[in-house]
């Protein structure tokens, strides 16, 4: 129990009950901590609380200022000290429209001077409205009333049109009287004389020894705290980077912007396939093309094109410069650079994520940016096999069971994707797609090695770890959400 | 990976449950690498991948459950013997607009239930995918009694005929732009964006049979009852028009009907199209265990063949495959490969473990992150990330920056109209995110790693920066710079100060930083012109910093 709520019980004890003006009077207490150990000790049952309407009124920063002065009292001392003033000057001041009504001032050839009334109300002092607003603000609720209806007009002029006050009616705590549960609260808690608050001279000097201490409410509410972290995205991604991490991958970056060239065409996709189109993909016009340096490349792609799809390539087509719309068009960098490099470890194992890019129109569940994650292993003695066995413990150390089904990608054959049961859905979702690359890729791009490759977005698996339905929802930054949502993992 | 565009077939149960137990036709679906899309009691939506159009039939469909389910030997599909009986003259004016044409005439055909539909869509889905939306190829069916005479395909800029289900007469031009179907498929003939001038039409001896690929002749249309056909493929990819050719002929015969051959002339040149061809594909069974990374008895292989629709013989140590016409996927010897997989089946197929002693490494970029990241945590900053699409307005105009047009990576067209330019600087974006929320509590102190784009000498430069805010009623110049010292110290970056003009700033009021003869970032009090751009009621500090100038990616292999 608080150090208030233990003396506002002792006194209770004794009273058996009391008023809120009594305790106000018999405890050394503010009227905020009386009113606090109160309502505090009141959810507890320890005492019942008897209520009365309360009335109060509330004065505006402006009431406040006029309780020492008006604007037009000020107004009416600045035309004596001046003798007059040019109507130019004050003609849109507070002051001087009430001092006009008032009746105190003249306007005399363009200048304001000072009426019989406004001398006489300068020699006197006694302002009315001043007189009514001090009396409103000094008096209870019993009073209140009285006042308000002798002024009549002069209130609502007061509160309505100059909005200097408001009266405000509240359930007011009238008296308090004490519960069995409040009797055996405070009788267990009768030495009141423990120790407060720990200060530093308390612990170093060893004044605590032998002393009791207070104490507190611990139940009462305590101060919002809101830990700074990372953004949930990120925090995803991360996971998913440690997983691939443990599985002995290394992680690999590359560009965003790329040409059509290593986004597609490396990857045998057909120059004339739909999502090749701008209604699906971001072309660039500044820059618009990206050059293709590796001549050896480039006829080893044109003549697998050539030969698997139609007679007519173009180089032109293939330098578009575009926002990448797959991160496997990073692995298909990597395996590259792999074929360049001597006297590597192989069964090679790496894996990327990062942002993707797709034109289409905004909605909640349409976004034109999204992240993905993808993978390659290179090596010998590799097949169809150990991809399903990476991709299955992949998932499984996301908590995730999954079926494995043929599919269709132009870049692998085989071509596989896995699935899993979503149970609200009621129906089997796609995470990733997948499968060995073909040799006509890994030939043009110099591997002498087997590849399995695959690729999903992150989406589906967040959606599934932050119980969120919709791609809006999951890359919102309000601050209000990014602060308070709860852990993943 | 992209998805691939897909096309859906819709078949129905009843028509299912004559050749197979509706769960075990479920099963062989997802078996087979197709999709369900959705299931009532009545129909089955199945997605259909695009590299097999055979499949887009309910006759071709049928076919490979059957082959899958009970390994029946496959068929030899002929052509019927007889000597042509049409011609069809090709004319010189259809070179420029739409230069190839096969056709083929077929008796005996029965449309009735729902084949007649399940015929159409599979005309209808062909042109879309595999026929690029009729701009590749597009196919024509007529009823063949219909027709008087031989045929001719030729080119106009101005014609009348009737359209399929139509009253009226109407003009080639007027059908373009004012028939739904002319709409839909201008584009097939259009060159390079410009409108058509001349339209491919195919005709007999007395009318027009058809404006080509837009829509039919109502004197040719086909119904349930319609029993001998003449169909047409035309377009501009000879190879894809031949495939889709042996699809339909193969299908067609499979279904019970009879394919006669029609007669093309072009000029004094004739073939007899279509053609049914065979290809044999050799295969090493060593280099198909090692693609799927199984063993498979030698024994076992001509079954898995048969059971995905291939004829196979043995001979000297080699497998070698007949690859049935319609089989127009087929490139090599890997596409097979797949089909072994599809006929052992995905799940029979053992997981095996790679070995290696190969520890994961993290990327230089990611650490660098996590560590930055640690930091403005540790100084209370939440994280926010934010799209790398942007606009001119809130990348440059609303900080009072000036926009430089060349140095923006710009994109040439987007379907979002906010989006025209990738971020040049970081603040915009955080300035975006406190403008969002300005009704929550204060402090608001947001921070963001990412990437940053320019174009320099023609060329797309991405780096990546740091930016934070803190917005609150005492927030104030002494503030971040605190912070901005605090993180160049942990960080190690030898660094000084310089003055800036920076106009996002007070002016006065703000510093750049530099290390050696470089400004790598900037760092104050915004100015409240800003604030007030953003829509901010309270002073708000920041700084922003080039963390990695010009990424250097492909890493972690040296």
């Amino acid at each position: 129990m608080h150090e208030y709520e233990i003396k506002l019980l002792a006194y209770l004890r004794e009273h058996g009950n009391a008023t809120l003006e009594d305790i106000r009077n018999s405890l050394s207490l503010g009227n905020d901590q009386i009113v606090w150990a109160i309502e505090s000790l009141a959810e507890r049952n320890a005492i019942r609380v008897e209520r009365t309407k309360q009335v109060e009124c509330i004065l505006s920063d402006e009431g406040k200022e006029c309780l020492k002065e008006f604007p037009e009292e000020r107004f009416i001392k600045a035309v004596a000290k001046k003798g007059r003033l040019s109507v130019k000057e004050c003609s849109d001041g507070i002051g001087f429209i009430w001092a006009k009504k008032n009746g105190w001032i003249l306007i005399d050839d363009g200048f304001v001077v000072l009426s019989e009334k406004g001398n006489e109300m300068l020699s006197n002092g006694n302002y009315g409205y001043r007189e009514l607003l001090n009396a409103l603000s000094n008096a209870n609720t019993a009073d209140i009333d009285s006042i308000l209806s002798k002024a009549g007009q002069d209130a609502d002029t007061l509160s309505k049109k100059r909005k200097l006050f408001e009266i405000k009616s509240y359930n007011g705590i009238k008296s308090v009287a004490m519960t069995d549960i409040g009797m055996k609260l405070s009788s267990s808690d009768s030495n009141i004389d423990g120790i407060s608050t720990l200060t530093r001279d308390i612990i170093a000097n060893g004044w605590w020894k032998g002393k009791m201490f207070r104490p507190y409410n611990v139940d009462a509410p305590s101060v919002k705290v809101y830990p700074a972290r990372l953004h949930p995205v990120h925090e995803f991604i991360n996971n998913i980077r440690d997983i691939w991490l443990r599985m002995g991958f290394i992680e690999g970056t590359g560009p965003i912007i790329d040409s059509a060239f290593w986004d597609f065409d490396v990857l045998f996709s057909p120059q004339d396939h739909p999502t090749r189109e701008m209604q699906d993909t971001f072309f660039l016009s500044n820059p618009k093309d990206i050059d293709i340096d590796d001549i050896e490349l480039l006829s080893k792609v044109r003549r697998m094109h050539k030969k698997a799809w139609s007679r007519t390539w173009s180089e032109k087509l293939a330098k578009q410069a575009l926002l990448r719309t797959h991160t496997t068009v990073v692995s298909a960098h990597y395996m590259q650079k792999l074929a360049g490099m001597k006297n590597m470890q192989y069964p090679m194992k790496i894996f990327s994520i990062g942002k993707v890019f797709r034109n289409e129109s905004l909605d909640y569940k349409h976004l034109a940016e999204l992240y993905q994650y993808d993978g390659i292993i290179v090596g010998e003695g590799i097949g169809l096999s150990h991809l399903i066995y990476t991709l299955k413990e992949f998932y499984a150390q996301l908590g995730m069971k999954v079926r494995i089904k043929p599919a269709y990608f132009p870049f692998v054959e085989p071509g596989l994707e896995v699935h899993y049961f979503d149970k609200k859905l009621n129906d089997w979702i796609e995470l990733c797609g997948g499968g060995v690359i073909r040799d006509e890729i890994t030939g043009a791009l110099g591997i002498k090695k087997n590849v399995l490759a695959w690729g999903g977005g992150l989406d589906r698996l967040m959606f599934n770890k932050l119980e969120i339905k919709t791609l809006s929802e999951l890359y919102r930054n309000e601050i209000d959400w990014l602060r308070s949502r709860k852990n993943m993992w | 990976m992209v998805d691939d565009i897909l096309a859906t077939v819709k078949f129905y149960n009843d028509d299912i449950k004559k050749h197979i137990g509706y769960d075990r036709f479920k099963d062989l679906v997802i078996a087979l690498g197709m999709d369900i899309e959705s299931s009532d009691d009545a129909s089955i939506t199945i997605d259909i991948t695009p590299n097999r159009p055979d499949l887009l039939d309910f006759v071709g469909f049928m076919r490979a459950i059957k082959f899958i389910d009970e390994g029946e030997k496959p068929r030899e599909y002929l052509l019927a013997s007889s000597a042509p009986i049409k011609k069809l003259k090709v004319t010189e004016r259809v070179k420029g607009v739409r230069p190839f044409i096969e056709a083929f005439e077929v008796r005996g055909a029965d449309l009735s239930g729902n084949r007649l539909q399940y015929l159409i869509n599979f005309t209808e889905k062909i042109g879309d995918t595999y026929g690029r939306r009729r701009k590749k190829l597009a196919i024509g069916l007529h009823d063949m009694d219909a027709i008087k005479g031989n045929l001719e395909y030729d080119a106009t800029a101005s014609a009348r005929f009737m359209p399929l289900d139509s009253e009226l007469e109407q003009d080639f031009n007027d059908i373009i732009k004012k028939h739904p179907k002319g709409i839909e498929y201008a584009h097939a003939l259009a060159k390079k964006g410009n409108a058509a001038k001349a339209y491919p039409f195919l005709k007999d001896q007395e009318k027009i049979l058809a404006m080509v690929p837009i829509i039919n002749s109502n004197a040719t249309k086909i119904t349930e009852k319609t029993k001998n056909l003449f169909i047409d493929i035309t377009g501009t990819d000879e190879k894809a028009i031949h495939d889709v050719a042996g699809i339909f002929t193969c299908s067609f015969i499979d279904s019970g009907a009879k394919v006669f051959n029609v007669d093309i002339e072009y000029g004094k040149k004739k073939a007899a199209k279509p053609l049914l061809q065979y290809r044999h594909i050799a295969i090493n069974l060593n280099k198909v265990l090692a693609r799927l990374g199984i063993a498979i008895a030698k024994n076992d292989m001509p079954q898995l063949l048969s059971r995905m629709g291939y004829g196979s013989s043995y001979e000297n140590g080699k497998f070698t495959v007949v690859v049935p016409p319609y089989r127009v996927d087929v490139l090599n010897w890997q596409d097979v490969v797949e089909d072994i997989a599809i006929a052992i089946g995905y799940d029979a197929i053992e997981p095996k473990p790679i070995y290696s002693m190969a520890h994961g490494i993290p990327s230089l970029f990611t650490s660098l992150k996590d560590n930055i990241s640690n930091l403005m945590i540790g100084m209370d900053f939440f994280e926010s990330i934010n799209t790398y699409l942007t606009n001119e307005t809130n990348d440059f105009e609303k900080m009072q920056r000036k926009l430089d047009a060349n140095s923006s990576v710009r994109i040439e067209y987007s379907k979002t109209e906010a989006y025209s330019i990738l971020r040049q600087r970081l603040l915009p974006s955080l300035m975006q995110d406190l403008s969002a929320s300005a009704h929550e509590k204060m402090p608001q102190k947001l921070f963001e790693i990412g990437s940053i784009f320019k174009v320099e000498h023609g060329n797309a430069v991405e780096s990546t920066a740091l930016a934070i805010v803190s917005e609150h009623s005492k927030a104030n110049f002494a503030e971040v710079k605190g912070y901005v010292e605090a993180l160049l110290d942990r960080m190690q970056i030898e660094y000084s100060f310089c003055d800036s003009d920076d106009p996002a700033f007070i002016a006065g009021r703000c510093l750049g930083i530099m290390t050696g003869k470089r400004i790598i970032g900037v760092f104050g009090e915004m100015h409240p012109q800003v604030l007030n751009n953003f829509k901010l009621e309270e002073p708000v500090v920041a700084a922003e910093i080039t963390l990695l100038e010009d990424m250097k990616y492909l890493e972690g292999l040296e």
